[in-house]
C-alpha cells in the first residue's frame, strides 16, 4: 500500500508540475511610436540630410525639421504669389543646395536660401508621379522623372547653372534630354548603381541600365505583376515592387535577363511604397498603416505584422528607426524584433 | 501532452498491478447533430453564404457529429471508508460536415475519499485543438482567413463535504488555460475560477443542485503595442448552473433531467478603438434535457438535447448582431461498462 501511495503521490506531483501548458509564439514583431512630428498638413514624403528632415507636408507646403530636437526650422506654403498645391515629394540636392518638390501638378526646384520659392523653376508639365535627381559636380544636375500620362512617360534631362545675357545666372535645361513613351502610365522610379527601375502601372515593372549620370536608359526587359505596379525600389539583391491589391514583389535582377522569376508577398495588401534596410521591408499600406516583413531570404519574405500607425504614404529608415509619413504627421517608429 | 498521457498510462499500469480491485472500463459511442457548428450569428449566416471562405472546408452551417470514447476507473481501498480513485478518459469527436472540427479531449481524476460525500479530487482536463471557425488574421493580413483553433487545459481541486443527510457541497478552485494556435495567439487566456455547488437530494425523486462559478480571465498575450489585434480581451464571468435530475420511481426510463446553464460575461476593454470588446457583455444560456435508459446491467443509452442562445449587449448594434447566435444540438449516446479483474 505504501508503494502505491508513493507512486500515486509522485504521479500527482508530476501532473501538477507538468499539467500546465505553454502558449504558442507567433514570432511577430512589435512597434512603438516614439515621437510624432505634427506637420499640420499630411506628411507625404521626407528627405533626410543627417538629422534634418525636409518634409513634403501636403497642403502645408514644405517644412524643414530638426529630428533630434523635434523643432521646426523652416516652413514654405507658397511659391511666388501662388500657394503650393499639396506637396507630395521632396528632395534636397546638397551639392547644389537645391530643394526639389513635386506638388499635384509639377516638379519645381529653387535654391535653398532666403529666397527659396520666390521664383522656382518648374520641370515637366503636369501629372508627374516621381523623380530622381543625380549630381556629381557643382553647377550641374540630372533629373529622371515619370508621368502618369502615358504620352509623356519616362523623361530625363540635364540642368546647368549658366549665365544668360540680360537675365543673369539661372538653371538652364540642356538639349540632351530624352523620353521613352511606354504604353502605360509610369508611376514610380528607383535607381541603384547602374540599374534604374520604373513602376509601369498595369504593365508591371521595367528595368533599365544607365552608363553614366544623365545618359539615356537602356531597356533590359519588363516583368508583369499582378495588380498595378505603383512604386519600385532597387536593393542590392533585386527589385521590390509595390502593387495595388496584389501586395508586393521581389524580383531578382537576373530575372530581367532570363527566367522572369518573381516572388510575391503580402498578396492581399494594397501597397503604396516599400522601404528596405537590414533585412527589414516596410510596406506602406495607406489606411492600414504599415506592414513589416523579414526579408533575410528575399525569395521568401516572412510576415511580421501589420501596424496601424495611421494613414501611411511612405516610410524611410533613419538610423535605427523607421520614419512613417502619415496623415498624423511624421512618426518615429521603433521596431522590436 | 504526450508526456501527460504517459503519466496517465503509467499510473493505470501501476494501478493494474496493485490494489486487488478490478479496473472498470466504459466504452462510449455517440452520434449527434449541431445546427450551427460554427456559431454564426444571423448576420454571419447571410454573410457566409456570400463569403464561403468563412466556413473553412465546410459546405453547410450544420453538421452531423460522431463521438466515441473510453474511460477507466480504478479504486484502491485503504480501509472500509477510505479509498483512492483514479479515473482517466479519452474522447474523439468528429464533425462530419465541418472538416476542421475533429478533436480529442481527455482527462484524469485522482480522488481521495474518507466517507460518503466526503472527498477531495484533483482533476485535469484537456481539450485539444478545438476549431471555432475561420477568421481574418488581422496581424498580418487584411483579408486572408485562417482557422481559429484553441486548446484548453483545465485543472481544479474539488472538495466535497456533506452538510446533512440530504445536502452536500462542492468547492472547487480551478485554473483554465485557453491557448489559441497560431495565428490567433492574441486571444490566449488564463482563467482562474472558484466554483461552488450545493446539492440537495430529493427523497424518492432524484436531486437538484445550484452551482455558481465566478471567474476572471486574463488575456495573457495582450500588450499595448501597436497591432491590429492588440485589444485586451480579459473578462470577468459569472456562471450559474441548475441541474434537476429525476431517477427514482420512473416508468420505462432510468433518469430524466433538465438543466439551465447561464453565463454572464463582461469584458474589461474600454478602448474606443476596440468597439468589438469595449463595454461588451453577453448572456450565454444553455438549456439541456436528457433521458437515460439502462438496457441491461452493462449497457445504457442517453438522449440529450441542448438549445443555446447567446445575447450580446454592446453600445454598437453591429456588435450585438455579430456576436449573438443560437444553436441547437441533439445527441444519442450508448455506453457499455466492462470490468477487467486479473484476480
Amino acid at each position: 500500500m505504501i508503494n502505491i501511495r508513493m507512486k500515486l503521490t509522485s504521479a500527482l506531483m508530476l501532473l501538477v508540475f507538468f499539467g500546465c501548458m505553454r502558449p504558442d509564439d507567433e514570432n511577430l514583431w512589435s512597434v512603438s511610436i516614439e515621437n510624432t512630428i505634427q506637420t499640420d498638413g499630411f506628411t507625404r514624403d521626407v528627405y533626410l540630410q543627417g538629422d534634418t528632415a525636409f518634409i513634403a507636408a501636403g497642403q502645408s507646403g514644405v517644412q524643414v525639421w530638426n529630428l533630434k530636437s523635434s523643432s521646426l526650422l523652416e516652413q514654405y506654403e507658397s511659391f511666388g504669389s501662388a500657394d503650393l498645391e499639396d506637396v507630395g515629394r521632396v528632395y534636397f540636392d546638397s551639392l547644389n543646395s537645391l530643394l526639389f518638390i513635386m506638388d499635384q501638378s509639377k516638379i519645381m526646384f529653387d535654391e535653398y536660401d532666403s529666397t527659396l520659392f520666390d521664383a522656382p523653376t518648374p520641370i515637366g508639365d503636369s501629372h508627374n508621379e516621381d523623380f530622381i535627381i543625380l549630381s556629381e559636380t557643382s553647377g550641374t544636375f540630372y533629373i529622371y522623372y515619370v508621368d502618369r500620362d502615358a504620352g509623356d512617360g519616362f523623361l530625363w534631362g540635364q540642368y546647368d547653372f549658366e549665365e544668360i545675357p540680360f537675365i543673369g545666372e539661372i538653371w538652364q535645361r540642356q538639349d540632351n534630354d530624352g523620353q521613352i513613351r511606354p504604353s502605360s502610365p509610369m508611376k514610380g522610379l528607383a535607381l541603384n548603381g547602374e540599374y534604374m527601375a520604373v513602376a509601369g502601372d498595369q504593365m508591371g515593372v521595367y528595368l533599365y541600365t544607365i552608363d553614366a549620370m544623365g545618359s539615356s536608359p537602356q531597356f533590359i526587359s519588363r516583368i508583369d505583376t499582378e495588380g498595378n505596379a505603383e512604386n519600385v525600389l532597387i536593393s542590392n539583391d533585386g527589385v521590390f515592387v509595390s502593387c495595388d491589391d496584389a501586395g508586393a514583389y521581389f524580383i531578382p535582377i537576373e530575372s530581367f535577363n532570363s527566367g522572369g522569376i518573381k516572388y510575391q508577398f503580402g498578396e492581399n495588401l494594397t501597397v503604396d511604397h516599400i522601404a528596405v534596410k537590414n533585412e527589414i521591408a516596410s510596406l506602406s499600406l495607406g489606411s492600414k498603416g504599415i506592414a513589416l516583413f523579414d526579408i533575410s531570404d528575399p525569395s521568401n519574405p516572412e510576415e511580421k505584422g501589420i501596424f496601424p500607425v495611421g494613414y501611411t504614404y511612405r516610410t524611410v529608415f533613419w538610423k535605427d528607426r523607421l520614419l512613417a509619413c502619415t496623415r498624423e504627421g511624421l512618426q518615429e517608429i521603433k521596431i522590436e524584433k | 501532452m504526450k508526456f501527460l498521457l504517459k503519466i496517465i498510462f503509467l499510473t493505470f499500469n501501476v494501478s493494474l498491478l496493485a490494489g486487488g480491485t478490478p479496473l472498470e472500463i466504459e466504452i462510449s459511442i455517440g452520434a449527434g447533430y449541431d445546427d450551427n457548428a460554427m456559431r454564426f450569428s444571423e448576420n454571419e449566416l447571410s454573410e457566409a453564404a456570400k463569403e464561403i471562405g468563412m466556413m473553412g472546408g465546410a459546405k453547410t452551417f450544420d453538421s452531423f457529429i460522431t463521438k466515441w470514447g473510453i474511460s477507466a476507473l480504478k479504486e484502491l481501498m485503504i480501509s472500509r471508508k477510505k479509498s483512492i480513485k483514479l479515473r482517466g478518459f479519452y474522447y474523439l469527436s468528429d464533425y462530419r460536415d465541418t472538416p476542421e472540427k475533429r478533436y480529442w479531449s481527455g482527462g484524469f481524476d485522482l480522488s481521495y475519499r474518507w466517507g460518503s460525500y466526503r472527498n477531495i479530487k484533483y482533476s485535469i482536463r484537456h481539450l485539444d485543438e478545438f476549431y471555432l471557425r475561420h477568421y481574418i488574421n488581422r496581424d498580418v493580413s487584411v483579408s486572408d482567413l485562417a482557422p481559429c483553433v484553441f486548446t484548453d487545459r483545465n485543472q481544479n481541486i474539488t472538495l466535497t463535504h456533506r452538510l446533512s443527510k440530504l445536502i452536500w457541497v462542492n468547492i472547487s478552485p480551478g485554473y483554465l488555460q485557453r491557448y489559441y494556435s497560431r495565428p490567433f495567439t492574441e486571444f490566449d487566456l488564463d482563467i482562474v475560477y472558484l466554483k461552488g455547488r450545493i446539492n440537495y437530494k430529493l427523497k424518492n425523486i432524484g436531486s437538484v443542485a445550484l452551482q455558481i462559478n465566478r471567474g476572471k480571465a486574463n488575456n495573457i498575450s495582450y500588450s499595448s503595442q501597436l497591432r491590429p489585434s492588440s485589444f485586451d480581451r480579459s473578462y470577468e464571468t459569472v456562471e450559474t448552473f441548475i441541474p434537476i435530475k429525476v431517477n427514482k420511481n420512473l416508468p420505462m426510463i432510468s433518469e430524466i433531467g433538465v438543466s439551465l446553464r447561464t453565463e454572464y460575461r463582461v469584458y474589461d476593454a474600454e478602448d474606443v478603438n476596440d468597439p468589438l470588446h469595449s463595454g461588451r457583455s453577453h448572456m450565454d444560456s444553455k438549456y439541456d434535457i436528457w433521458l437515460k435508459k439502462k438496457l441491461t446491467e452493462d449497457i445504457g443509452i442517453t438522449l440529450t438535447s441542448r438549445y443555446r442562445s447567446r445575447t450580446t449587449d454592446s453600445s454598437y448594434s453591429w456588435v450585438n448582431d455579430l456576436k449573438s447566435f443560437k444553436q441547437l444540438q441533439f445527441w444519442f449516446n450508448i455506453k457499455w461498462d466492462l470490468i477487467y479483474d486479473k484476480y
